[in-house]
């Protein structure tokens, strides 16, 4: 049954109309809410018909209005299901970067602009789904991953919105591709090699003896590389404590992607990738340098993430 | 092969507890605690009226698999062992079977039933395992019906039902519920609310199905027999020495509608069985010898009194009709003494017209194997009794009538008492009684007397039946209930025929003018006051419309439905027809409310107000433009009605706090309403 649910599913997307992108906000009409009953909903179907026959049997009254009773009301979920998807809207999708082979998590918005609330509605997209409810004229926000394989822009894929609320035995859903894209950074090289040494400008290394000079002491942040944490302070007072040190222009490192010549274009990029990400753990002024641009010297979160921007956007 | 057969019955009977129980109820692939609270209330109010009916160990098993299976939620524990769990079912079905000495039948299939509702409790560690239990749990409502199909029943299943169904609904919302994400949806109560609603929206299908769904003219299969059931009624034997238990209950016999005026109390006499055989200490029906068809003269009927009677169920084969009934429906039998019945016994309401004649002369000739019949008495009984008997017979010098008055004169003059509870009686029941005792009710009475005829010569019997009623002003009906139930006697005299004589009222007239209860002249339990007794009857007349056009709806009836619109007779195909276009009908009105636009114009209320707001400065020619920030409107608002200026600003100010603050409150909107309410219709724009 699952896979006949799975099965149908693959069919509606061969069928669908909508094979391209659709730009925010998409709105959930009827007319691309589909309904079929569950499994139980099918099970339950042939009690009630059981149910029936025992009552018809021996024209026991009572018991043919209670089946009826519980069979009116499992006629009338589906209409409850529909109206539990039915004119939402999907008014955000945002992603923050992710490494290559790494999920992607876009967080979509779902706006209900009546003023009946919505229950239990989910996400599916390829990994575990999401659920939610959403209140009358509310938002609500939702994770949905895909995996990831290459750098660069990657466009969302179908995401489907599924309802089975209230009772369990009719699922709607109403499916969409969201024209929504989520950038992937090179995938970080495994193993790879140590930070290129040297200093002065141009040479890619550091130096950091004797010219790295200890300014002082601050209170210590989150994401603080542990080798500038004053442990000895931090051993007396019982308080996380970070060292300050005051650096040189000269200390900058240089990331050259032209000086990896023995490496193919992706290998480059991914310890590139690698060197950005720990120069910025290291806390080191660098700059990167791609055939078509030079990016810094620069350091902390923003100078990073252009960077892997530029490396995961490099088209030879 | 063993191995396999064993890992296949093992992996069938035993399901691992969820590794990751808090992920599997996040997922709703496992109910959590407050799914199965709510689902084990459900379940509990389902079974209730069947406890009465169960064995007491149920309750308890019932009790510790909730208690068991709950308990899991809040303690980290393994689940009952599969070993412990099929002994536990091994257990129970043999608890069944010693119960109720079978495990086949209405009574012992329910009850099994029920036990597997309470061990399924042990292993509900999935959406399906509670899925199973909701359905078993409907079916386990509707058994109810196969025992009783009171109205109030109905009520109560409809309730229990909200409850089982809230489970459903709650294992759906479990996912969003677990996660934290769960928004305004509102408590219990609303769950119940939104169910509820969801029920009576189902309302109109069901009547549609019920009376457009054909039914069967003959059953598929045959009705369970079960002669464990207990037997409402009239019994057909009287033991006047036993223990009453009929008189107690006050539940409805039958009821019967008059088509002309209601014949007065003291004559409301429903004849059941007769009773001709006595043995010394019962009275039975007769031989089969004189169970042939009774011949009715037709042309000596002279004031047929015709009515419906509408009978409760009783699982026996008689029915009852005013004394002397002439006039039956094919599908009713009649007896020669008159007494009518029915080939299967009566496990529905059963209904059916009949015609009696209260002046009817029964029997004018009696044959010889009657006579003996209703002369016959077992030897080496009562020889005070036939003593006495005989010789009033002597004194009267065959007179049969001065005999009956004597002896009735005697009930009446001795001191006898009318009780309800009277003292057990000794081998010889009517010297005991006549001498003795001299306490006792109808059956005493009527035994009593008639061995007294019978002992001086005069051919007698037994009727036991009801007598008297209530009669329903509102229903326009007569409710007779079981507290009703009489036995009198009937003797034959020459050229008269058989007469009946109720020795009863020869003591407690009362008691046939306005029944047992008045008679007894106190009350029989802690809640039997005369307004309960009111309000119960009044109360009657909603089953007596319920038997009417619910439980009496049949094959036959569906078949005259459409008589008033033309359509001669109504065929299966005629009903699914009309069930699919108005069923259609129905879930498009019902859709159509359902799916409204709900729209509040993309507004909520704090801009709601404010559109109002805004509508009524254009009265004052200030109309917003597209685009216009509320500041920048106020502005101009100001200038015009220079007059309202604080007022505007006000509006302005508390609108721009419930749109744009973080936390707009309740408090604010309100302010918000009064301030836009107070604000003139018709502002005045400065000159």
């Amino acid at each position: 049954m699952a896979r006949a649910q799975e099965l149908i599913f693959r069919l509606s997307t061969k069928l669908a109309r909508r094979k391209y992108p659709e730009a925010l906000p998409v709105r959930f009409h009827s007319k691309r809410v589909y309904i079929l009953p569950t499994r139980f909903g099918v099970f339950f179907g042939f009690f009630t018909l059981l149910m029936a026959m025992a009552g018809l049997n021996y024209n026991n009254n009572m018991a043919l209005l209670l089946t009826f009773l519980i069979a009116g009301m499992a006629l009338l979920t589906p209409l409850y299901t529909v109206r539990n998807l039915v004119d939402l809207s999907l008014i955000e999708v945002v992603a923050r970067p992710v490494f290559a082979g790494n999920d992607v998590q876009f967080a979509v918005t779902l706006a209900n602009e009546s003023s009946q609330a919505r229950a239990v509605i989910w996400a599916e997209c390829h990994g575990s789904p999401d659920v939610t409810d959403i209140p009358a004229n509310g938002k609500a926000t939702l994770l949905v991953s895909q995996p990831t394989q290459q750098r660069g822009w990657q466009p969302m894929q179908r995401v489907r919105f599924v309802t089975r609320y209230p009772v369990g035995l009719f699922y709607a859903w109403s499916w969409t591709i969201p024209d929504a894209r989520c950038l992937v950074y090179p995938a970080l090289e495994e193993n790879g090699q140590p930070l290129p040494t040297g200093s002065g400008i141009g040479t890619g290394k550091p130096e950091r003896s004797g010219d790295e000079e200890w300014s002082g002491l601050r209170d210590y942040n989150p994401g603080d590389p542990s080798r500038t944490i004053a442990w000895k302070v931090v051993a007396r007072t019982d308080q996380m404590v970070t060292k300050t040190f005051a650096r040189h222009e000269s200390f900058r490192i240089e990331l050259d992607f032209n000086a990896l010549e023995q490496l193919d274009v992706e290998r480059r990029l991914s310890r590139l990738a690698r060197w950005v990400v720990d120069a910025s753990t290291e806390d080191l002024m660098f700059t990167l340098v791609l055939p078509s641009a030079r990016i810094g010297p620069g350091q902390g979160d923003e100078h990073k993430h252009r960077c892997l921007r530029a490396l995961a956007e490099y088209n030879g | 092969m063993r191995a396999r057969i064993a890992s296949i019955v093992g992996g069938f009977l035993y399901r691992p507890s969820p590794l990751n129980k808090a992920d599997e109820q996040a997922a709703g692939r496992a109910p959590d605690v407050v799914t199965l609270r709510w689902l084990v209330i459900g379940l509990f109010l389902i079974i209730v009226p069947h406890l009465p009916r169960l064995p007491a160990w149920y309750v308890v098993a019932l009790l510790f698999t909730a208690a068991e299976r709950l308990s899991h939620e809040f303690y980290r524990r393994r689940p009952f062992p599969v070993t412990a769990r099929l002994l536990l079912t091994g257990l129970a079905i043999f608890g069944v079977a010693a119960h109720y000495g079978t495990i086949l039948g209405r009574q012992a299939g329910v009850a099994l039933l029920c036990i597997m509702i309470a061990l399924k409790l042990l292993e509900t560690y999935r959406r399906r395992d509670v899925y199973l239990l909701v359905c078993l749990a409907y079916f386990v409502a509707l058994t109810q019906f196969l025992f009783s199909q009171s109205v109030y029943l109905v009520a109560y299943v409809f309730v229990s039902t909200l409850f089982v169904t809230g489970s459903l609904v709650l294992m759906e919302g479990q996912p969003s519920r677990v996660r934290g994400r769960r928004t305004n949806l509102g408590g219990m109560r609303q769950l119940l609310r939104n169910v509820g609603v969801m029920l009576l929206q189902a309302v109109p299908l069901m009547i549609l199905m019920f009376v457009l769904v054909p039914r069967f003219a003959t059953p598929l299969w045959g009705m369970p027999q079960d002669s464990l059931d207990a037997k409402t009624g009239v019994s057909g034997e009287m033991s006047p020495g036993d223990i009453l238990s009929l008189f107690i209950t006050d539940d409805p016999a039958f009821r019967v509608s008059f088509d002309g005026p209601v014949p007065d109390q003291a004559s409301l006499y429903f004849r059941g069985p007769v009773l001709w055989n006595f043995d010394g200490r019962t009275w039975r029906r007769p031989d089969f010898a004189l169970r042939s068809p009774a011949k009715i003269r037709q042309e000596d009927v002279d004031q047929p009194v015709t009515y419906r009677v509408t009978m409760e169920p009783t699982e026996q084969n008689w029915v009852f009709a005013l004394d002397i009934p002439v006039g039956r429906p094919p599908r009713v039998q009649m007896q020669l003494d008159h007494m009518m019945y029915v080939r299967e016994p009566i496990v529905d309401v059963f209904s059916f017209s009949a015609t009696s004649d209260p002046d009817y002369v029964l029997d004018p000739e009696l044959s010889i194997l009657r006579r003996r019949a209703s002369l016959a008495l077992p030897e080496g009984f009562d020889p005070l009794t036939r003593e006495m008997a005989s010789r009033w017979a002597d004194e009267a010098g065959g007179n049969a009538r001065a005999v009956v008055q004597r002896a009735l004169q005697y009930f009446n003059t001795e001191e006898f008492y009318y009780t309800l509870d009277p003292p057990p009686l000794a081998r010889d029941t009517a010297d005991d009684f006549l001498f003795t005792t001299r306490a006792g009710y109808c059956e005493h009475y009527s035994s009593t007397f008639t061995i007294l005829m019978r002992a001086a010569g005069i051919p007698a019997r037994v009727v036991t039946g009801y007598q008297g009623g209530w009669y329903n002003e509102s229903g326009e009906y007569l409710l007779v209930r079981q507290s009703d139930a009489h036995a009198w006697s009937e003797v034959w005299i020459e050229g008269e025929g058989w007469l009946r004589v109720d020795p009863t009222s020869a003591v407690a007239p009362e008691r046939v003018n306005s029944g047992a209860l008045a008679a007894i002249g106190q009350r029989r339990s802690a809640t039997d006051y005369s307004w309960v007794r009111a309000i119960r009857n009044r109360l009657d007349g909603i089953h007596h419309f319920w038997n009417q056009w619910v439980l009496q709806f049949n094959e036959a009836r569906q078949k005259s439905l459409l008589q008033p619109f033309g359509v001669e007779e109504f065929k299966p195909q005629h009903g699914l027809i009309a069930l699919t276009v108005l069923g259609v009908v129905v879930l498009t009105v019902v859709g159509r409310w359902l799916l409204r636009r709900q729209w509040i114009g993309g507004l909520d209320p704090a801009s709601k107000e404010y559109a109002k707001f805004c509508r009524k400065l254009k009265r004052a020619g200030v109309q917003r433009l597209p685009g216009e920030g509320p500041k920048q409107f106020a502005e101009r608002a100001r200038s015009t009605c220079t007059a309202l200026a604080r007022q505007i600003d006000e509006i302005t100010r508390l609108y721009i706090g419930q749109r744009y603050a973080p936390n707009p409150t309740t408090r604010g909107l309100d302010r918000l309403r009064q301030q836009v309410r107070t604000f003139p219709r018709r502002p005045q724009a400065a000159k």
